[in-house]
């Protein structure tokens, strides 16, 4: 059987729950406060005709990933550069997701421990995956996809105690900040599912692209609405829009007749199983996206080499928690419009490029 | 000193994990570019830790 293939169903399961990982540790103060859950179903409104885009790129190139396609469309010095944009974003995207779950560990727990050591483990276990073959990556994200819809569903259910309603009034709309909330988790993290196009082409020959994508969008909206949901309702607008890890925190007051309480180790669970998946992905890119660039045969020997200097630089690129904060909110910026303006050049490409075909 | 050798027996680990592969390795290119990632990541581990276990000096 070859490891490198993954079923329409384990793709699914990757592509959402890389998607839960951009709510899960977000580092990212939102300005719409009590409105966040509206952006969020904005964002995912816009972000489903991204991902039909991104399905259609796929049906015109039949089992290619990103590099492939870019070299398809525009040849190879092309190809090389936008391979280059991609392989340092998907580094850049790797860093900032494993310093934020460092900086979650160290912030809420383990507070003398060094980054690097917690950095270092998490990047060893991505690249074992990359190692072992996509498949094992499928098969562990739809052991974490159900996972994470449970934990998600159990603490909203114990938190319905100390859930404030009147927290969810709609005061204070500003159309401002829902667009600016909604421009910030279409680029982070649905339009980085953009990533995903290196690895879909190990999909089996016959899944409809479609599909997987859509699927994948609904369960991670499912699961993001209803985190966020809980977290307002039971923080409340101005404490959930302050907090760097409002999920760690909401959970965290659950308490059932002082039986059941401090089940925020529940969040962290989920924290860590979606991160992994996403640092997996990007190291995956970053290691295939260097493969075609010096034309290595085996790109999976680069897994442990990259995951050691990505797990290096997470700790030594960000001097504090304020700095991560201000980078993740300053990335947005010049992530937003490479993203849209590569699947649309590329998309315009590639249907030119198949019509001369035609003809 | 004790991250810096946790690290260190990591590197080490990695090398006997690749080592196998890295041999049948085609061209010198390849063989360059993952020993070229390994040192550097193993430089900036270096000074990190040289860095990180005296607290009075800036960190990065």
């Amino acid at each position: 059987m070859n490891s490198d293939i993954v079923n329409p169903k384990q793709a699914t399961a990757i592509l959402s729950v890389f998607l839960i990982s951009g709510t899960s540790v977000t580092m990212n103060n939102y300005l719409s406060k009590q409105n966040t859950w509206i952006s969020l179903i904005i964002s995912v409104a816009v972000s489903a005709v991204m991902f039909l885009l991104f399905a259609k790129i796929l049906k015109l190139f039949k089992g290619k990933n990103l590099f492939e396609i870019s070299e398809r469309c525009f040849g190879r010095l092309g190809s090389k550069l936008i391979s280059a944009v991609v392989v340092i974003y998907a580094f850049i995207r790797g860093i900032v997701a494993l310093r934020s779950f460092c900086e979650m560990v160290t912030i809420t727990s383990l507070d003398e421990t060094p980054i690097l050591f917690i950095a270092v483990f998490v990047m060893l276990t991505s690249a074992f995956m990359i190692k072992s073959g996509l498949y094992v990556m499928g098969k562990c994200s739809l052991f974490f996809a159900a996972v994470i819809v449970f934990i998600t569903a159990l603490t909203t259910l114990l938190s319905i105690g100390v859930m404030q309603f009147e927290n969810l009034m709609l005061t204070g709309i500003s159309a401002a900040s829902l667009v600016a909330d909604s421009v910030s988790f279409i680029t982070h993290p649905f339009l980085d599912a953009l990533l995903l196009l290196c690895l879909f082409s190990h999909i089996k020959n016959n899944a409809n692209h479609s599909k997987i994508f859509i699927w994948a969008l609904i369960l991670a909206a499912l699961v993001m609405v209803v985190t966020l949901l809980r977290d307002i309702l039971i923080l409340g607008g101005e404490t959930f829009s302050q907090l760097y890890f409002p999920s760690y925190s909401a959970t965290g007051i659950i308490n059932i007749y002082n039986f059941l309480q401090r089940i925020s180790v529940l969040d962290a669970v989920k924290t860590l199983f979606s991160v992994l998946i996403e640092v997996s992905v990007c190291l995956f890119c970053v290691t295939k996206g260097l493969g075609f660039l010096i034309r290595y045969d085996s790109y999976k020997n680069l897994a442990f080499p990259v995951a050691m200097l990505m797990s290096v630089l997470c700790t030594v690129c960000f001097s504090s928690t304020m700095v991560l904060a201000d980078f993740t909110k300053n990335l947005t910026y010049f992530a937003l419009p490479a993203q849209i303006l590569l699947s649309l050049v590329i998309l315009g490409m590639g249907t030119l490029k198949n019509k001369q075909k035609n003809s | 000193m004790a991250l810096f050798c946790l690290v260190t027996i990591i590197y080490v680990l990695i090398f006997i994990f690749d080592y196998p592969r890295l041999r049948s390795a085609k061209s010198l290119k390849q063989a360059v570019v993952y020993w070229g990632v390994l040192t550097v990541a193993y430089v900036i581990t270096f000074i990190y830790c040289l860095f990180w276990s005296i607290p009075t000096l800036p960190s990065f």
